[in-house]
């Protein structure tokens, strides 16, 4: 099995500049589920799993849009198949590296996916370019209402549906927002700000998930509890939350770009020079060029590429996607050397304006 | 095992601490771990990570556990080696497994280990029931008198339209705004005497 069409139809959910894209890159909602009476898929032999994995499909084909999704087993996979639909964010990387009998149902340019035997039974996913939690929670639900006619759901009337793990109880809800901070990150506020977030009942991540520390000035915002609200009011208050952050990072931006614009100028033209040339780049520098570039165009500083297109490199550049681009096994100096390639390509056209 | 600060009560809670770069571990009893944990007020407000949040809820989420089990244990007498055997007879999952990971069995072991969870629910989530998407949770609504719904009838929706009821009406409407619901009660009932005269 092969992804090849991915790489040229990065979904239209991401092609289109968002709401607030010039802060929010993506928003994300995520339900679990689980099948009553049955063993979560940690506890569960093969056989088990498989039926699980057997009555999500026939459930999820008879949603309406059955038609357009892939419905895919990941033991029949490669590992870098796997490894690149999971920085295609259609699979998690817990998804990706547990053993067992696993399946994921996605459609791409709806940003929308089915993962089968995750940690939960099914948990299903959309994402949204920018900020747009409240169309991807009410598509969400009724993809979710559909699916509960057809497969009967662990429920109860105090807990609410039953998940592996006892902090997803209640609507078994995450609405997430995948923010770019960088004005945040170079005033040194960001740790400031993202603890205020963490007092209202939110949880903070890296870029790449539970990240450690701040590696890039990208981050994910995330509610914490999901038991006792309804998922329309968890849905408010993440999107209430991040317009706050995205008004103070726009204001922090102002303020810099008065102070210091000459010098951040500078950086940007310089980033967009490094990337535009280098020969070998790491993902950690790439990621940080990215980031300066993005302020640049959203300044007007930077001319010849637009957000979507620079959401798009963001994916590209990871390891998973650059063998696929260069239909070969890469090691690591190759693998640098193609980021450069890819980023010199896509941003040919890219200049100071 | 005995508490290693009080030396009187069982231990039951396996205690962490990190300060600086020293950390020390020892078990003790229900009571000292919840002195030691208020006496370090649980997060060093001066060395403030935001992408330890995560991590520290679940490692908080991990102690209350064994405070959640020390609770049931002190109010039911039963030993802890007997509780952490506790398995679910619908999978066959024991309690200590979910000690250890965080993840129950399967669906049935919420019924299973329900003395043991409905606490650490509480503490993970605060103290609250799940609500459905479509359910009506406003808390105001045995405080505005609605006119025409109980009863239905004409002469009641006649009578609401009295000025005073109206005035009466409006000054809830204010008093719910300014968060008095006291005031805002004992409008409601003047208008219910009004409504009767």
């Amino acid at each position: 099995m092969a992804f090849e069409d991915l790489l040229t139809s990065n979904g239209d959910w991401f092609l289109k500049p968002g709401p607030s894209c010039e802060v929010v890159i993506s928003s994300r909602v995520r339900f679990a589920r689980n099948l009553e009476g049955n063993k979560f898929p940690h506890h569960s032999n093969a056989m088990e799993q498989r039926q699980i994995v057997d009555e999500v499909q026939k459930a999820v084909l008879t949603l309406p849009q059955a038609m357009n999704l892939k419905f895919i087993r990941l033991n029949e996979i490669s590992s870098l198949d796997r490894q690149f639909l999971t920085e295609h964010q259609l699979i998690s990387a817990e998804h990706a590296a547990s053993l067992g009998e696993r399946a994921v149902a996605f459609d791409e340019k709806d940003g929308l996916s089915f993962l089968v035997n995750e940690e939960d039974h099914l948990r299903l996913q959309v994402f949204r370019a920018g900020l747009n939690l409240k169309e991807a929670f009410q598509y969400l639900n009724q993809i979710d209402q559909a699916l509960s006619a057809q497969l009967h759901y662990a429920k109860d009337p105090q807990l609410g549906y039953l998940t592996a793990c006892p902090t997803n109880l209640g609507n078994a809800m995450r609405a997430s927002v995948m923010l770019h901070l960088p004005a945040l990150v170079y005033s040194n506020r960001a740790a400031q700000v993202l603890q205020g977030v963490t007092q209202v009942g939110l949880t903070v991540r890296g870029l790449q998930g539970e990240t450690t520390q701040i590696s890039s000035a990208f981050f994910q915002i995330s509610n914490q509890s999901s038991l006792g609200k309804k998922g329309a009011e968890i849905v408010e208050h993440v999107d209430r939350v991040a317009r706050q952050i995205i008004e103070v990072e726009l204001q922090t931006q102002k303020a810099v770009f008065q102070q210091e614009g000459l010098k951040l100028q500078d950086r940007i033209c310089r980033a967009l020079g490094t990337l535009k040339n280098a020969r070998i780049i790491s993902l950690q520098e790439a990621l940080d060029g990215l980031s300066a570039l993005r302020v640049g165009v959203e300044q007007k500083i930077l001319k010849g590429i637009d957000l979507p297109n620079l959401n798009h490199l963001l994916i590209l550049i990871k390891p998973a996607h650059l063998v696929k681009i260069a239909a070969r096994e890469l090691n690591p100096e190759q693998d640098a050397m193609e980021r450069a390639r890819i980023l010199g390509m896509y941003l040919k056209n890219a200049e100071a304006a | 095992m005995l508490c290693q600060k009080c030396h009187q009560r069982q231990a039951t809670v396996f205690f962490s601490q990190t300060v600086g770069n020293q950390t020390t571990q020892s078990h003790l009893c229900e009571v000292c771990a919840r002195e030691e944990t208020k006496a370090y007020g649980g997060m060093n407000p001066f060395n403030f990570n935001p992408f330890a949040a995560f991590s520290d809820f679940l490692n908080n989420f991990m102690a209350w556990d064994d405070g959640a089990i020390a609770e049931v244990n002190s109010g039911r007498t039963k030993p802890t080696s007997v509780d952490s055997q506790l398995q679910c007879p619908h999978c066959g999952y024991q309690l200590s497994f979910f000690r250890q990971n965080g993840r129950l069995g399967c669906t049935k072991c919420y019924e299973s280990f329900k003395t043991v969870l409905d606490p650490l629910v509480s503490s993970i989530h605060g103290n609250v029931r799940h609500i459905e998407e479509g359910e009506k949770v406003g808390k105001f609504e045995s405080v505005v008198p609605t006119p025409g719904v109980d009863s239905g009838n004409s002469a009641e929706e006649r009578r609401s339209q009295k000025p005073e009821i109206k005035a009466l009406r409006e000054k809830i409407t204010q008093a719910i705004q300014n968060e008095q619901y006291e005031e805002a009660a004992r409008l409601r009932d003047e208008i219910k005497k009004l409504g009767n005269s």
